[in-house]
């Protein structure tokens, strides 16, 4: 077997395949998944700035090999910090 | 208490009923006391795999309406003294004719009398899925080094996590060490990359389990078998020896560099 007439090996491909697969099954993408995230960021967030809970947007995006939590965050106000 | 394992594997046809029969038997050798449940109702296989077909008279549908004893339903495999035996599935029912609460309460008496309680669980992850696999303790998921089959076991993974079995162990079958080589076939290491759970075992790909399989005889008992000594370390593991567990194909220098090379011009 010689690397030069070969394509990427098969099992590679069905590798990535299935990563990028399971990432939709496991259900990173459900709706209900996306809003309790949201509402868990929303509340980190809210200790250091007034966002705009509205304007929050977040997204997967998955591109070749990898995969990115994508988030869009519309900020109001930054608080000042009172103690520490 | 016996254990209460479940093997299950959401896609159908990955050997599910031949690692259930062949630990039964492995067990049985090691001195436990096994008993082998056949839930895959309507579509029973365990009781020609273990080459008891012709003794089955009662089946775990029977039980749980009453028409017969648990006792009376079990059939023992008399090679083995009495140290193995099958509660068989109905055949010619449907897998609702039995409710979840009704195999529970049967595994729960067989676990009062037995070391293990072995249950082969049918393809899919409806009804008879739910039934089998809320009445174990903990889980064996069988997997082939195929997209479907991964997907699958990724799944079925899930679905067991969130009916509260945690006990989740992984066992690659039909492995082809040449193809692994050769970078055609998913290995061991990329399968479990993917699934993140704890490896219990890897069984090679071998012509033996067919012929064993037509004689109704065990696979390990099967000198020539490949397989043999991949089931006995499973047996091994889970009678909680931490015996190596036997690779099968390692990644060959001119897959990897092939990859590589590839790989890199791809980006
Ligand atoms: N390691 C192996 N090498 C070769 N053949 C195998 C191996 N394991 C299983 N088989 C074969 O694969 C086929 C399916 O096996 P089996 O019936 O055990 O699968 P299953 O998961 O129980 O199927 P089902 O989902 O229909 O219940 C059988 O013909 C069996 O002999
Ligand atoms: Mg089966």
């Amino acid at each position: 077997m010689s690397f030069f007439s070969r394509a990427k090996p098969s099992a590679s491909m069905a590798k990535e395949r299935l990563r990028m697969v399971l990432i939709q099954d496991r259900s990173l993408l459900s709706p209900g998944m996306l809003d309790s995230m949201r509402k868990d960021m929303i509340e980190v967030l809210n200790k250091y700035f007034v966002v705009d809970n509205e304007g929050i947007e977040i997204d997967i995006d998955s591109k070749d090999t990898s995969t990115m939590l994508v988030a869009n965050i519309p900020i109001i106000q930054t608080k000042r910090r009172t103690n520490q | 208490m016996g254990r209460s394992i479940v093997v299950t594997s959401g896609k159908g046809g990955v050997g599910k009923t031949t690692l259930t029969a062949n630990l039964g038997y492995g067990l049985s050798l090691e001195g436990k006391k096994v008993v082998l449940v056949d839930t895959d109702i309507g579509l029973r296989n365990l009781d020609v795999i273990l080459g008891l077909e012709n003794r089955v008279v009662y089946d775990v549908v029977n039980v749980a309406e009453g028409t017969c004893e648990l006792q009376q339903a079990l059939v023992k495999d008399k090679r083995l003294g009495s140290s193995l035996f099958l509660l068989p599935a109905a055949q010619t029912r449907r897998k609702e004719d039995i409710s979840n609460d009704q195999l529970k309460q049967i595994v729960t008496a067989l676990k009062g009398a037995f070391d293990y309680v072995i249950l082969d669980c049918p393809a899919g992850i409806e009804h008879g899925f739910n039934n089998a696999v809320n009445s174990a303790d903990e889980a064996v998921v069988v997997v082939t080094p195929e997209v479907s089959s991964v997907r699958d076991a990724d799944r079925v993974i899930g679905l067991l996590e969130s009916a509260g079995v945690n006990d989740i162990s992984l066992v690659v079958n039909r492995i082809k060490p040449e193809m692994v080589s050769s970078g055609e076939m998913m290995s061991v290491e990329d399968v479990l990359d993917i699934l993140a759970v704890r490896l219990l075992g890897v069984i090679p790909e071998d012509r033996q389990v067919i012929v064993s399989t037509n004689k109704g005889e065990p696979i390990i008992l099967n000198e020539k078998s490949l397989a043999t000594s991949a089931i006995k370390a499973i047996v091994n593991r889970l009678e909680g020896r931490e015996v190596p567990i036997p690779t099968f194909g390692k990644r060959g220098f001119w897959a990897r560099l092939s990859d590589a090379i590839t790989g890199r011009r791809k980006q």
